[in-house]
């Protein structure tokens, strides 16, 4: 549906687009420390900040906007395509200045639906022709999360710190030095279970190497996607969590035609499930490698660099609740060319 | 794209050649330069002043024969709202900071408010007694001292569009659900009506016979009801956003700025339900901006790449002139005489156009 959702003209070029960074985490989890630090690093960036959690930040010259999460549906009340309101009216003020920002972070509230503001960066056509969404990282921390992780929720209401984490393109596992070993051990294996695709990058105080975590182009197609799709085949899931990551490579070239209708068909039936996903595809006829993101069922792709001399292999990942490996895996194996 | 629940036909294409070709360079009368992108910018209802504010926070009070300016208060973060009181002759500023200011026509302060949330609309009465203000989710009215009248509870959203009823005692607001009409006069703190719509409505316009109420949404639709009478049309199917929609003096046509084209409805009657809307092609990108004259049916629409076209879209699909001020044009207007064309750009340029030819 959401597939040919493409957005008309005024398209900035890729590298004069202000990359947006979104800061999830929960209250507690080191976020304000986190971007105090960022703030008063000198780094050479000129950063805005949209603040949803009334204002600790405490740098003078900074610009620092707060915000009021207004989640708003699109299209007819799919749930898939709720964007953020505030964020549109906010984020088109900061782009229509001649002064611009290097980059723009947005803090979420601890308790905010990630989804909501990655579709944003989708669905508006002006935002997306200005802003990139560089990355979404989530702070956690590492004492209190597996707690949260299992907090049982009442029916139909989601664990908004299994969605941070499975939205996430970094984790910040903040206050390690508050575990043993062991235990930092266990979260980390928590975290990969929901999540096993984001860089886990430790920190104390909030203090992490920047560049890992500012220009991380997580959305940027173009950009080669490093991930290794066979992290899950050694790891068992001891935790019944039903949000886990599937990743799944197979070799051959897959037929156009199936593969649409198998995509369109999964983000009919399981797009509220798939939170995030993403994937190089060998595509028959085709020379170049096709790289995809989605969020939920918004799903944008296109060709990229030739293959050459590697091996045509189709790699991809999803993130999601409910998902059956074994399903997707022989899904995607019917849509290969039969030889 | 054509009004609901008809078949969708487009008018046939009046221009073989859908580029706009520019008559030649604006030449403004006089230039004024604000530090960054003009957000807002009215003239005074006489003519002869403008006030004009920028997204650096800039705000000022401007002469229209001379564009000389006196600064106002500046709102750091951002001007997000301006507006004129034909009745009072005072003007008001609201900004991102979460102020609302009052002047005098002279410049000189009334009274500045803090109303703990961004102003992103304002509006004056007709006569003058009221200005309503959205500030953040809440509507706020004031008499013409800046004194509050009423405060209306939250809404939704941030309410993001006010327009008065032509005869000044109901005042809508726009926000994601729909409109809440207020009536300032009464001691009611609830909205003395209501229209619901599933969306986020960017922007609003009225027509002047209190006929039409039209909303341009986030959606890529227009929604148009016919007050008083219980009808609802939709217009959707448009490639963008919708924030610019106006209605002429006539209040026979509804202009709707898009990407590359401007639709205009035609709501004589019934209204353009099972209609097609006259289209204006030319521009190549976003229209950014439009205003109709105050008398007659001429229009302008300017857009993204800075080119401003004059058209009689009653008479003709093609433009009559087409001037290129060189860079993206963020508000149009005419001065009550139509002898002036008020144009703002995102580089901080406001502009003073001759109309006559």
């Amino acid at each position: 549906m959401a597939v040919d959702e493409l957005v008309p003209g005024d398209e900035a070029p890729a590298s004069a687009k202000v990359p947006v960074t979104v800061l999830t985490g929960f209250l507690g989890s080191g976020k304000t420390t986190l971007l105090n630090y960022i703030l008063s690093e000198n780094h050479g960036r000129r950063i805005a900040v949209i603040e949803n959690e009334f204002g600790e930040i405490g740098i003078d010259d900074a610009l620092v906007i707060d915000a009021d999460e207004e989640v708003f549906e699109m299209n007819n009340g799919c749930i898939c395509c709720t964007v953020r309101g505030d964020l549109i009216r906010i984020l088109g003020n900061l782009m229509r200045r001649r002064d611009r920002f290097d980059h723009i972070l947005i803090e979420t509230t601890g308790l905010a639906d990630p989804a909501p503001v990655a579709q944003t960066f989708f669905v508006d056509d002006e935002i997306a022709s200005q802003l990139s969404l560089d990355a979404i990282v989530t702070m956690v921390d590492a004492r209190h999360i597996l707690a949260h992780l299992d907090e049982v929720k009442p029916d139909g209401v989601e664990n908004e710190a299994i969605e941070q984490i499975a939205f996430a393109d970094r984790i910040i596992l903040n206050k390690v030095s508050l575990v043993n070993c062991a235990e930092l051990k266990e979260v980390e294996a928590r975290v990969r279970s929901i999540n096993a695709v984001a860089d886990i990058v430790r920190a104390n105080y909030a203090k992490v190497d920047l560049d890992r975590i500012l220009g991380v182009g997580a959305f940027d197609l173009s950009r080669t996607l490093e991930f290794d799709p066979t992290f899950l085949d050694d790891a068992d899931h001891q935790h019944d969590a039903s949000v886990t990551s599937v990743g799944i490579e197979l070799a051959g070239d897959l037929d156009p035609d199936r593969l649409n209708e198998w995509i369109s068909r999964l983000l009919a039936e399981q797009g509220v499930d798939i939170f995030r996903m993403k994937g190089i595809l060998s595509i028959a006829g085709s020379d170049s490698r096709y790289v995809f993101q989605g969020v939920h069922m918004l799903f944008d792709g296109q060709a990229d660099r030739a293959w050459g001399d590697q091996p045509r292999v189709s790699r991809l990942v999803f993130i999601g609740r409910h998902l059956s490996r074994d399903r997707l895996r022989a899904a995607l194996a019917s849509c290969l060319v039969r030889t | 794209m054509s009004a609901t629940d008809t078949a969708s036909t487009r008018p046939e294409m009046p221009s073989d050649e859908p580029v706009l070709a520019v008559s030649g360079p604006a030449e403004p009368t006089w230039t004024l330069t604000l530090a960054d992108h003009v957000s807002a910018a009215v003239w005074s209802p006489d003519g002869t002043a403008l006030a004009a504010g920028s997204l650096a926070g800039e705000a000022v009070i401007a002469d229209a024969a001379t564009g000389n300016s006196t600064p106002l208060s500046p709102h750091p973060l951002g001007v997000l709202s301006l507006a004129w009181s034909s009745g009072s002759g005072r003007v008001a500023v609201g900004g991102q900071d979460a102020r609302l200011a009052l002047y005098e026509r002279s410049g000189r302060p009334l009274c500045d408010l803090g109303l703990g949330a961004w102003v992103s609309a304002l509006a004056w009465a007709p006569d003058g007694r009221y200005l309503a203000a959205a500030a953040g989710r809440s509507v706020v009215v004031t008499d013409p001292d800046g004194a509050v009248v009423h405060s209306y509870p939250e809404h939704p959203s941030t309410v993001t569009s006010l327009v008065w009823d032509a005869r000044g005692r109901r005042v809508a607001a726009a926000f994601y659900g729909g409109v809440r009409w207020y009536e300032p006069g009464r001691a009611q703190s609830t909205a003395v009506d209501q229209l619901k719509w599933k969306g986020s409505i960017l922007a609003l316009a009225a027509s002047p016979d209190r006929r039409w109420l039209a909303a341009g949404n986030q959606d890529r639709s227009v929604q148009l009801w016919r007050l008083g009478k219980d009808r609802h049309l939709e217009m959707p199917g448009y490639p963008a956003k919708i924030d610019q929609l106006a209605f002429d003096p006539t209040s026979r046509y509804l202009a709707v700025g898009s990407v590359g084209f401007t639709t205009v409805w035609d709501c004589a009657g019934r209204g353009p339900e099972g209609s097609t809307p006259r289209l204006l092609e030319g521009h190549v990108r976003r229209v950014t901006a439009l205003a109709w004259q105050h008398q007659g049916e001429g229009l302008v629409t300017a857009d993204a790449d800075g080119l401003v076209a004059w058209w009689d879209p009653a008479r003709s699909g093609r433009p009559r002139q087409v001037l290129d001020v060189g860079e993206e044009v963020t508000t149009a207007s005419f001065r009550l005489d139509d002898e002036a064309l008020l144009v703002t750009t995102a580089c901080g340029r406001v502009l003073s156009l001759p109309t006559t030819r």
